[in-house]
């Protein structure tokens, strides 16, 4: 009866988030008081308390990946203000020339960078604001173009530090396991998706239109005085120009001292923070530089700190001994128990991690996972493949993520073509990942 | 009259138009070189929005040049390109948006088509600037189509000639250079090229910024994500 409860109100979540009803973040908190409630979890106590617990432990309980999102958000915002993304995407397209293939290719490799500093829409946005109408100009579709962005920042996700401790946190592995297996994921990751380009390339052919759109400023004319904040930080491009070559570098700061000198993933982003400010900021500028993003930065982070408070009080609630106890026969009933069985039933799950739905690891997937571990259903490290696979999914073709949104309307098509042009490829890649979990965790 | 024309038309006491006015737009573009406009274009390119002024300007009149010798080179008098056409009733007018035409290029298989509503509402605008004389419907399709062919021939080595006209430096290392492409330039060539090939008096890229004029006028992309630069390639 408990299990049907807790199993109900998840539902019940996910109808509130799929409908749009409450925002993820409210959705999930009010998900984990009912959890803990139905669970049999006291309001007040210090052991398996709603509010001991649920709300005061579970928190900060990934506060390690808050802190990380937030310096990946200063760093992402320092490669925009100081044209480091911009230059890169440039030379791609002047290099790239009139192959729009190659352009592609290029912005392809562009966005798994920013994918590997920051996630979500702000890395989306540093590869595409310049790369998908430059893609466009020079003969991409619009669909190719939003995918291209799409799936070159999620293939960098494997290598995003931000994302190993979040993953680390989340399904209580150590940053080494996670790291382990996404090394692992990358190359499938990388492989689908120059697959996507060039196939869809091929198919879609090239594009050179006649055609207008509103301009980004209205009024035209000569030049004004810019007063906004996009406004003035694109006054402070122009007057600098281009990022010196050797900032271009700055990327691949962090992910080199995490990888290579096995840096910790706090130290490692903050290293690509100095190096971009040392490099790509006048002297006199730097600390107003500085200060300047990081304040900008706590913007951009607000939105996946607010959703990962909510997913530590989900994962706290359900871990409550209740919950586990109630929900542990269910979920080893439904489990595929054979490593082969475990690809297929979940490979054929894949759609349920678009729309919010209850494998989106940024959602109630995350209580999926804190189910299979506590009720001893897989190792960790296999839920971890198992999510880390679905991640590859929900982060190019889930029409409800901001990236997915940002990019296909910055194209001008839906999100939902996004999602019927990169599926496929998504799908395919997300059956790699599975396999990988298999070959690693499970045999 | 039924036909609709864009709002901000000619003011009705006859007076001058307020600045900033619809009206006053279509003046400035009357007003404009055809090298400014171009240039205007090409800064709204993404990849362009830092460039200095003078640069762009001389871009600009690289790629029209390259245009009209392009058409010149042709001798012959305009006839419609030797490639499948197809004309599509609707399609062409979209929020924030209006598509004349577009070259799809697939292998050996390529084609135009051109958006009829597209072309009315051209044509509305040309009235609206008082352009008609310049620009009646069947003008704007035939300088659609010529612009689509200036397209398909700057597939080939024509676009490596244009790139080497433009001669900008991508990559310099000691007696090394790299040339790189010009995001835009070859819009700016296809548009002179219509002009020239199709013996028109006022240039396409005045007819193109007195649309995105006309846009702006009518009020944000409704189903856009908010403002976004304009770029040649899904611009003019």
């Amino acid at each position: 009866m408990t299990a049907f409860g807790i199993l109900l109100a998840m539902a019940v979540g996910v109808g509130l988030m799929l409908t749009r009803r409450l925002p993820t973040a409210f959705a999930l908190v009010l998900l984990s008081v009912a959890i803990a409630l139905i669970a049999g979890a006291p309001l007040t106590g210090e052991e398996g308390s709603v509010f001991g617990t649920v709300l005061q432990e579970g928190a900060p309980r990934l506060s390690a990946t808050m802190i990380a999102i937030l310096l990946g958000s200063w760093l992402g915002t320092l490669m925009s203000e100081t044209g480091i993304a911009t230059t890169l995407v440039r030379k791609i397209v002047e290099f790239g020339g009139e192959r729009p293939s190659v352009v592609a290719v290029g912005v392809f490799v562009i966005a798994i960078l920013c994918g590997s500093i920051t996630g979500s829409a702000p890395a989306a946005m540093l590869a595409g604001v310049v790369g998908i109408p430059a893609m466009i100009a020079v003969g991409v579709t619009p669909t190719v173009a939003a995918g291209t962005v799409l799936v070159g920042i999620t293939a960098g996700v494997p290598l995003e530090l931000i994302n190993w401790q979040f993953l680390s946190d989340a399904i209580g592995v150590p940053v080494s396991t996670v790291q382990y297996f996404q090394l692992r994921l990358f190359p499938i990751a990388l492989v689908g998706g120059l697959a996507y380009i060039l196939i869809e390339m091929r198919r879609k052919g090239a594009r050179h239109t006649w055609a207008v759109r509103v301009p980004a400023s209205a009024g035209g004319g000569g030049p004004e005085r810019p007063t906004s904040r996009r406004g003035r930080a694109a006054e402070r491009r122009r007057r600098r120009g281009d990022a010196p070559w050797y900032a271009l570098v700055t990327p691949l700061v962090p992910i080199v001292l995490a990888l290579g000198f096995e840096i910790p993933i706090i130290p490692s982003l903050l290293a690509g923070v100095v190096y971009a400010l040392f490099t790509a900021v006048p002297w006199r500028e730097m600390t107003s530089t500085a200060l300047r993003t990081l304040y900008q930065a706590f913007d951009i982070a607000a939105p996946p700190i607010v959703l990962f408070i909510a997913i530590g009080m989900l994962l706290a609630a359900v871990g409550l001994p209740g919950a586990v106890t109630a929900l542990s026969p269910i979920v080893t009933a439904i489990s595929p128990s054979s490593p082969w069985l475990f690809v297929l039933v979940f490979a054929l799950m894949v759609p349920l991690s678009l729309y919010r739905g209850p494998m989106n690891i940024f959602g109630l997937g995350a209580g999926v996972a804190g189910v299979l571990i506590s009720g001893n259903i897989y190792p960790a490290a296999a839920v971890l493949g198992l999510m880390a696979s679905y991640g590859q999914v929900l982060g190019v073709s889930d029409p409800t993520s901001t990236q997915t949104v940002w990019a296909s309307q910055y194209a001008g098509i839906r999100p939902e073509r996004s999602m019927v042009s990169t599926l496929p490829y998504t799908w395919v890649i997300a059956i790699g990942g599975l396999v990988l979990t298999v070959f690693l965790y499970l045999l | 009259m039924s036909a609709r024309t864009p709002a901000g038309g000619p003011a009705a006491d006859g007076g001058p138009p307020p600045e900033g006015s619809l009206r006053a737009h279509y003046a400035r573009i009357a007003a404009s070189s055809e090298e400014e406009l171009a240039a205007d274009l090409l800064a709204l390119t993404a990849t362009h929005g830092d460039r200095d002024r003078d640069r762009l300007r001389d871009w600009a009149a690289t790629a029209l040049e390259f245009g009209r010798e392009m058409a010149d080179s042709r001798g012959d008098a305009w006839s419609p390109p030797d490639i499948e056409i197809t004309e599509k009733e609707r399609g062409g007018v979209r929020p924030g948006e209006i598509l004349l035409a577009e070259y799809l290029h697939r292998g050996a298989r390529s084609r135009v088509v051109v958006y009829d509503d597209a072309l009315t509402f051209a044509g509305r605008v040309a009235r609206a600037a008082g352009w008609s004389d310049d620009y009646s419907r069947a003008t704007v399709r035939e300088a659609a189509l010529a612009h689509e062919e200036a397209h398909r021939m700057l597939h080939g080595e024509l676009g490596r000639s244009l790139r080497r006209r433009l001669d900008h430096t991508a990559l310099r290392i000691g007696p090394l250079r790299v040339r790189g492409h010009v995001v835009g330039a070859d819009e700016i060539t296809a548009h002179s090229y219509a002009r020239h090939r199709c013996s028109l008096r006022r240039s396409p890229i005045a007819l193109t910024a007195a649309i995105a004029a006309a846009l702006t006028h009518r009020g944000p992309d409704r189903q856009g994500p908010g403002p976004r630069a304009t770029t040649p390639g899904v611009h003019p």
